[in-house]
């Protein structure tokens, strides 16, 4: 029950929030603050209260939803879910902490962004297939809107290609979904049952497979559906960016994960060599488009797509250490991408009002303070050691390189060629923004100024929250890496019955 | 035998009380009323018509609520059942909430008392169709439903597009009407009785499927197509939606089109009868429902008119409830009768809305007459886009329930997916990329309301209490359809199995 | 203990990044507290270090169970004298960034992380652990460049950045796969599974692969031929303390990762892959002499000259898996003296290019110029200086009797009795050093004044403190190179025990 806290604290406090009358602002912000501080200390609660060495699902609560379909209200914890509702918590906070300067309607700001939370909660929650799938879309709206309104750079344009890309991928899972109640002799939507081994012919599970897989993979940003991702987050609000970034595209890899490997594992060894391949160039082609873009957020966006193919990857090797990367990359990215997303669309874009790398002049000398932090997230980000981004990477590599009867040897040369590139954008990038004088700033008209003003509060307060956890994980993952390899568990037995299925 | 009239006058009783108030209406109104100003008239007429609609209503509850058995009378002429009871009972609710809707805008024109009864008319006849199982009733209730939309639709004399509108709608109509009449009589050839029960019996114990009784389908399913706006033969809707008085456009969209799937339904599924009959229509169907989902959807991209949108809508929304009735007997029929209950409801709110905004400022229901409805009416923007939303099967509201369950019943059908050449998942799998498309054009209504700042020159939006009571209540049971969709779906499911 | 080492640099950094008040300067004090902090430790530890036992002072910790990591450090006979070596230096380069004024609160912390960096890779014998800080001591190096660099400090510094960057990655997916063939990290369990001689089939056909992967990352790190083009610019960009943490230090760490992760690991692939290692380490070592035989810049100069040095660190290392005819025990006689001459040569020519480019470094702050051409007679105005920048080149040239000398006088030994050809081919890039030195002091301390120099300051008493504890290491390693042979002697016999 007390996981469920989580989606129940959230939708309340959107629905408070958007009821409270425009003027009050103050009162809006705080109450979106508490809301999602609350939110976050469920979700660490109940990581503690969460029994490890008993393992699989933990504080269930099973209640008929629509049983003439058999869809039932079925919600539930593991080590992977417990890991990314401390993700959700940790962004929502600071994504509240990075709106504070919203003005604009912000009573239905924060309503979108707490219903958008809730629903994230929701779909790691769930434990049933149409529920799951439920949360899903309930987070797909609010992302719209909050583009759409609160946005900038083509923002009607990208809510659109957003949306539609979500919802179409979101057809194929609901495809999928029908498919899998239909496709096993059980006649549920229920996870837990449906993981059972040997529930799916190998025939079913090599065709159902990509369909949900796709599905998913769309909403993580797998190459080429990928283009929503740097176009939607590029015109969000700095808070959106940071949660599109950071959790909604976990939503996808999540799927991926708990729905097209743990019920389909026959399905996913046959088409792992093919996702491995679009998950390396996920890599690398994020990477180098990164490298040549002008826009500061564009650089961030197309770094995005290049991490979740990390991600990918680590799903394609489909052995513990890989899954285990994946999902440590998940929490990673989520953490790093949002740090980036909050300086590059946040602090700096509020100073300069520009994101045009060209229009940057060495900014470390008008802002070193953040361009300091910018540094290290950017240093976090090329996964450097101690930082998360690096044990998960480390994980997903070795896991590659333990997959290697299934997965050509050109994919990780590939991979390592996407760390370069990865490098390579990062301090090119660094360079443009902070260490480059730039003849436009010259313009006497707009002088720009020596020293842009300080970080505000709220913004220290989101930064160091977001450094200290990349770092405090990066440099003692154990427990999370623990948490998570009890949640493999079961989808691992079912990956290795699976392998000796005739 | 004796005619069991006491029983046919408790069965009726409802209707009784709507003709009274259609009666009442018009008598009040020439007799009393006369030379009293249109305002006074129409608010009058309005009155009687809800307070007759909501005493039905009151009387069907009751008969719900006393549990009788399943009543069949004469030729299984009246044949009521939980389920027919409550579905009149939500039409007359639905139409209660077009007289509310009519009654705050201006009088559509003189003849005040005549719009209110024909509304009235044809809601007792949708009630009547709904509540037979008599081929030859369910004609003639379905042709007097569709007169009297002929008549409303053209009810803006002064409208010459209103006037060119109703005399297509008509002609399209009166042919539909000759295929459907066609294809009873065929039918009845076929089976030789008119009670659709019985001839369920006839068909389960024909040798084999004569060739007539396909062309009987073909003919039925053509003369229908046409009341729920299939493609192809929906060309009428959109002008329909867009010049016909607003209201009286939702209730085309909500009412009538919940009547033209009941018959559908009846005709598709006469109780008892053998799965496998449907190889006779099942083709027809899913050709239908491809065309009608290709047709709607794309169509509705292009349009800036939400009225012609609705309607461009209003015809994908029909292929997916085509997809759903080749979902059988049991799994199909619920899956259509609960989505076709809940798109009316949206449909009618969407109106509902349209006609404040728009109408009563003098407009045409032109996307930018929205626009900014956020800052003139923040909760009639909410409630507007909890009927888009749900027509666009966005969970948590009732829409996608109804939509999952159409594609579930479907799939159910042939539930092997690694068998490609049975089943519909080829069909739902189109169906669900249509409902991202469909996404795209309700999407652009919702940005104009919530994203776009209002013109300059808007005009306020009033909106009086008994509107806001009856917006609200169809946004709760859109919001309540979807988080307890259960109880509505297990009471059609067993009164359609018992 | 350790660990205080490693993490007093770090919160020095702390300290000096966070010091309230306006004071700038006082970021210095915080940096010179935190070397002396940590040179006052390791020199605790020298006292109480035994050359006959191993691995000494170890800290184990759990760190990521589940991946089989552990904190694990201590010191040996292969990181006693690095360890020794950054504690010195690191003074040095505190000093010899003394007079920086530019943002000095930016400076000196990264300058301490960059030292933290060294400290724990230097210490650490779990290759999680080791890589973290081998890959963490980049960043501040990159940044240290790009800030306080020369005019193509930019160019420099990604160049560097990037070409360290491609070793590592090699580097890291060499040992992932190691890893994930043998269930571990730590350096002495790889080395105990190489020592059995089953880690090749272990391993499997990747094996080669795998080694040439690390060998990868340790050959830009270090750097040999033709990775080393990263080198010459970064030297010459980066400000004075900085090309001593690079040239001094940074170097060494690709040394160490030879000595750490590829003789004990790999003994197979070495002895294979022996013509390899020969080959670049000749061409590193004589293209180093002759490249700096060109140049006018003296700073370039001394790059190419340090390139050179620690090639011969290199040398030392791979004659001693060539086959050769000799009895184990004959063949041990030379391969310890060239082992140990490797090891030696290391802290020596530390200690001598760090004084080299200190000098260089206040000569140019006193003249502005570090060209040939420029000079000349000053032999006349700072005696003192030129005494001591003499002392320190000879060191370099390998004059008997200083630091030089007794390193590259054991490694060619030992190379001489293994690899003859190769020994006598790197005689020539010798002469080739002694030669463009003696020019350098020629030219620039010799022969007619240059009248614009004639008023330049002698030695400074900060100078003095500087140089002259590197001036009596120096003779102390020339003099009595047993003294710190001993410390290096178990460990040696250890590593050879397979070759």
């Amino acid at each position: 029950m007390l996981p469920l806290l989580t989606v129940i604290i959230s939708f309340l406090g959107a629905l408070v929030v958007g009821l409270i009358p425009d003027k009050h602002l103050r009162a809006t912000r705080w109450i979106a603050l508490i809301t999602a501080s609350a939110g976050l200390a469920t979700a660490i609660t109940a990581t503690l209260q969460y029994v490890l060495p008993q393992g699989g699902f933990q504080s269930v609560l099973a209640q008929a939803w629509i049983p003439s379909i058999g869809i039932q209200f079925k919600t539930g914890v593991d080590g992977i879910s417990l890991t990314l509702l401390l993700l959700t918590g940790l962004i929502a906070v600071c994504g509240v902490l990075f709106s504070w300067d919203i003005d604009h309607r912000t009573n239905t700001f924060f309503a979108f962004f707490l219903a958008l939370i809730g629903g994230v909660y929701g779909v790691f929650l769930s434990l049933d297939l149409v529920l799951l799938f439920v949360f899903y879309e309930i987070a797909i709206v609010p992302k719209y809107f909050l583009i759409a309104i609160w946005g900038s750079t083509r923002r009607e344009y990208a809510a659109m290609k957003l949306v539609l890309y979500s919802f179409t991928s979101s057809a194929l899972v609901l495809f999928g979904l029908i498919a899998l109640y239909f496709g096993s002799d059980l006649h549920t939507f229920d996870i837990t049952q449906l993981m059972t081994p040997n529930t799916y012919s190998e025939t079913f599970q090599i065709v159902v497979f990509p369909v949900v897989f796709l599905g998913f993979a769309v909403l993580a940003g797998m190459w080429p559906f990928h283009t929503w991702a740097p176009t939607g987050h590029v015109a969000a609000p700095t808070a959106a960016s940071m949660l599109l970034a950071g959790v909604v595209m976990k939503l996808g890899a999540y799927g991926c994960l708990r729905i097209a490997i743990g019920l389909l594992p026959i399905g996913a060894t046959h088409w792992a060599p093919v996702i491995a391949w679009i998950a390396v160039i996920n890599i690398l082609y994020g990477a180098l488009i990164a490298l040549v873009q002008n826009d500061f957020k564009f650089v961030i966006g197309y770094s995005s797509v290049s991490h979740m193919g990390f991600v990918l990857l680590g799903l394609a090797t489909l052995n513990a250490t890989g899954l285990n990367g994946a999902v440590l990359q998940m929490f990673s990215h989520g953490v790093i991408g949002a740090l980036l997303f909050a300086i590059v669309g946040g602090s700096i874009y509020r100073r300069t009002h520009t994101r045009q790398l060209a229009e940057f002049d060495r900014l470390i000398d008008r802002m070193p303070a953040i361009a300091w932090i910018f540094i290290v997230a950017g240093l976090a980000s090329m996964g450097l050691p101690g930082f998360t981004g690096f044990i998960a990477e480390l994980n997903v590599l070795v896991g590659a390189w333990q997959a290697q009867n299934s997965l050509h040897v050109g994919v990780l040369i590939v991979a390592g060629l996407g760390i370069i590139a990865t490098f390579a954008y990062t301090l090119v990038k660094i360079h443009e923004a902070f260490f480059r004088r730039s003849p436009a700033a010259d313009n006497p008209e707009h002088p720009a100024p020596s020293h842009y003003p300080r970080l505000t509060c709220p913004e220290i307060i989101a930064l160091t929250l977001l450094i200290a956890t990349t770092l405090g994980v990066g440099l003692f993952p154990g427990r999370l890496i623990t948490l998570i390899n009890t949640g493999l568990a079961p989808i691992l037995i079912a990956l290795s019955t699976g392998h000796v299925l005739p | 035998m004796n005619f069991p009239y006491f029983n046919l006058l408790i069965a009726l009783l409802p209707d009784l009380a709507v003709l009274a108030a259609l009666f009442a209406a018009l008598g009040v109104d020439y007799a009393i009323l006369r030379y009293e100003s249109p305002a006074k008239r129409n608010q009058t007429a309005a009155r009687i018509s809800v307070a007759g609609l909501s005493l039905g209503l009151f009387i069907l509850i009751l008969q719900l609520s006393w549990n009788l058995p399943p009543v069949s009378i004469g030729k299984d002429q009246v044949a009521l059942t939980p389920l027919t009871l409550a579905v009149k009972a939500f039409l007359f609710g639905l139409s209660a909430i077009v007289v509310i809707l009519s009654s705050s805008s201006q009088p559509p024109c003189k003849h005040v008392s005549e719009y209110y009864a024909l509304l009235l008319l044809s809601t007792l006849s949708a009630g009547l169709l709904v509540g037979t199982e008599n081929l030859l009733l369910l004609f003639v209730a379905l042709e007097t439903m569709s007169l009297s939309l002929y008549a409303l639709t053209a009810f803006n004399k002064d409208s010459k597009a209103s006037t060119e509108t109703a005399f297509k709608y008509f002609t399209f109509g009166a042919v539909s009407s000759g295929f459907l009449l066609f294809g009873l009589s065929y039918f009845y050839g076929v089976v030789q009785t008119l009670s659709l029960p019985d001839a369920a019996v006839a068909i389960s114990q024909l040798p084999s499927i004569p060739p007539l009784l396909r062309i009987a389908y073909l003919f039925i399913i053509v003369g229908v197509a046409f009341k729920i706006a299939m493609a192809p033969f929906h060309f009428w809707a959109p002008d329909v939606y867009q010049y016909a008085p607003t209201p009286i456009a939702g209730w085309i969209a909500s009412g009538s089109k919940v009547a033209g799937f009941f018959v559908l339904l009846k005709i598709l599924f006469p109780p008892a009868l053998p799965a496998s009959n449907q190889t006779i229509w099942a083709g027809a169907i899913a050709c239908g429902a491809v065309i009608t989902l290709f047709v709607g959807n794309l169509g509705a991209l292009r349009q800036n008119n939400i009225k012609r949108l609705l309607a461009y809508s209003a015809i994908g929304q029909a292929g997916y409830l085509l997809t759903g009735i080749l979902g059988g007997a049991i799994q199909g029929q619920t899956s259509v009768i609960f989505y076709i209950l809940v798109y009316a409801v949206a449909n009618l709110g969407a109106f509902g809305v349209i006609n404040i905004v728009s109408d009563r400022n003098g407009l045409n229901g032109e996307l930018p007459d929205v626009a900014g409805c956020w800052q003139r009416k923040p909760f009639l923007a909410v409630l507007l886009g909890v009927y888009f939303l749900s027509l666009a099967g966005i969970p948590p509201l009732a829409g996608f329930i109804g939509k999952f369950y159409l594609f579930f019943a479907a799939a159910a059908q042939h539930p092997a997916i690694t068998h490609w050449n049975q089943g519909y998942y080829w069909l739902v799998g189109l169906a669900l990329l249509f409902t991202a498309v469909a996404l795209y054009y309700y999407l652009r209504v919702l940005k104009a309301a919530f994203v776009s700042d209002a013109p300059t020159d808007a005009k306020p939006i009033q909106v009086n209490p008994a509107e806001w009571v009856c917006l609200s209540v169809l946004a709760l049971l859109l919001i309540a359809g979807g988080l307890f969709p259960e109880a509505i779906i297990s009471f059609i499911q067993t009164t359609i199995t018992a | 203990m350790i660990s205080l080492i490693t993490f007093l640099p770090l919160l020095a950094a702390l300290g000096a990044f966070l010091y309230p008040g306006k004071e700038a300067r006082l970021a210095r004090i915080w940096a010179l507290g935190g070397v002396l902090a940590s040179l006052a430790v390791i020199l605790k530890l020298a006292t109480r270090y035994s050359t006959t036992t191993g691995l000494q002072f170890v800290e184990r910790h759990h760190w990521i169970p589940s991946l089989n990591i552990e904190y694990f450090v201590g010191i040996d006979g292969l990181n006693f004298l690095l360890v020794l070596l950054v504690g010195i230096l690191s003074v040095v380069v505190v000093l010899a960034s003394w007079e920086i004024t530019e943002r000095p609160r930016t400076y000196f912390p990264l300058l301490l992380l960059e030292l933290t960096g060294l400290y724990g890779a230097f210490t650490a014998l779990n290759f999680y652990h080791w890589f973290l800080f081998f890959e963490f001591s980049l960043v501040p190096a990159f940044f240290l460049i790009k800030l306080f660099g020369g005019e193509r400090r930019d160019e420099a510094a990604i160049k560097f950045f990037l070409f360290t960057v491609l070793g590592s990655v090699a580097l890291l997916l060499g040992f992932q796969l190691l890893y994930f063939k043998l269930g571990t990290f730590d350096f002495y369990k790889l080395a105990e599974i190489a020592a059995t001689g089953t880690l090749p089939e272990q391993v499997g056909p990747l094996y080669p692969y795998i080694f040439l992967a690390v060998l990868l990352g340790l050959w830009v790190k270090t750097p040999l031929v033709p990775l080393h083009i990263w080198q010459p610019e970064a030297y010459s960009q980066a400000p004075v303390p900085v090309t001593i943490l690079l040239s001094g230090l940074l170097s060494k760490l690709g040394v160490y990762g030879f000595l750490r992760l590829i003789l004990p690991i790999f003994p197979a692939a070495v002895k294979e892959h022996t013509c390899l290692l020969l080959t670049i380490t000749l061409a590193t070592i004589l293209l180093g002499a002759y490249a700096a035989l060109r140049q006018n810049d003296i700073k370039k100069m001394l790059t190419y000259s340090s390139l050179n040095h620690v090639a011969y660190c290199i040398l030392g290392i791979s004659v001693i898996a060539v086959a050769s005819e000799h009895a184990a025990d004959v063949k041990l006689h030379f391969q310890s003296p060239a082992l140990q001459g490797a090891i030696l040569q290391m802290f020596s020519h530390g200690l001598t290019v760090a004084g080299l480019f200190y000098m260089l470094g206040r000569l140019e702050k006193r003249t502005g110029s570090r060209y040939l051409n420029d000079f000349g007679g000053l032999r006349t105005v700072i005696p003192n200086f030129t005494t001591l920048f003499s002392v320190l080149t000879f060191s370099s040239i390998g004059l008997p009797f200083l630091a030089g000398f007794a390193s590259e006088f054991l490694i060619f030994f030992g190379a001489y009795s293994l690899a003859p050809v190769i020994a006598l081919l790197s005689v020539l890039a010798l002469l080739t050093t002694a030669l463009f030195l003696l020019t350098m002091i020629q030219r620039v301390f010799t022969g007619p004044l240059n009248e614009k120099w004639k008023n330049l300051p002698d030695l400074s008493a900060l100078e003095w403190i500087t140089v002259t504890p590197l001036i009596a290491l120096i003779v102390w390693v020339g003099v009595n190179p047993g003294f710190w042979l001993k410390y290096s002697e178990l460990l040696s016999l250890y590593v050879l025990s397979q070759y």
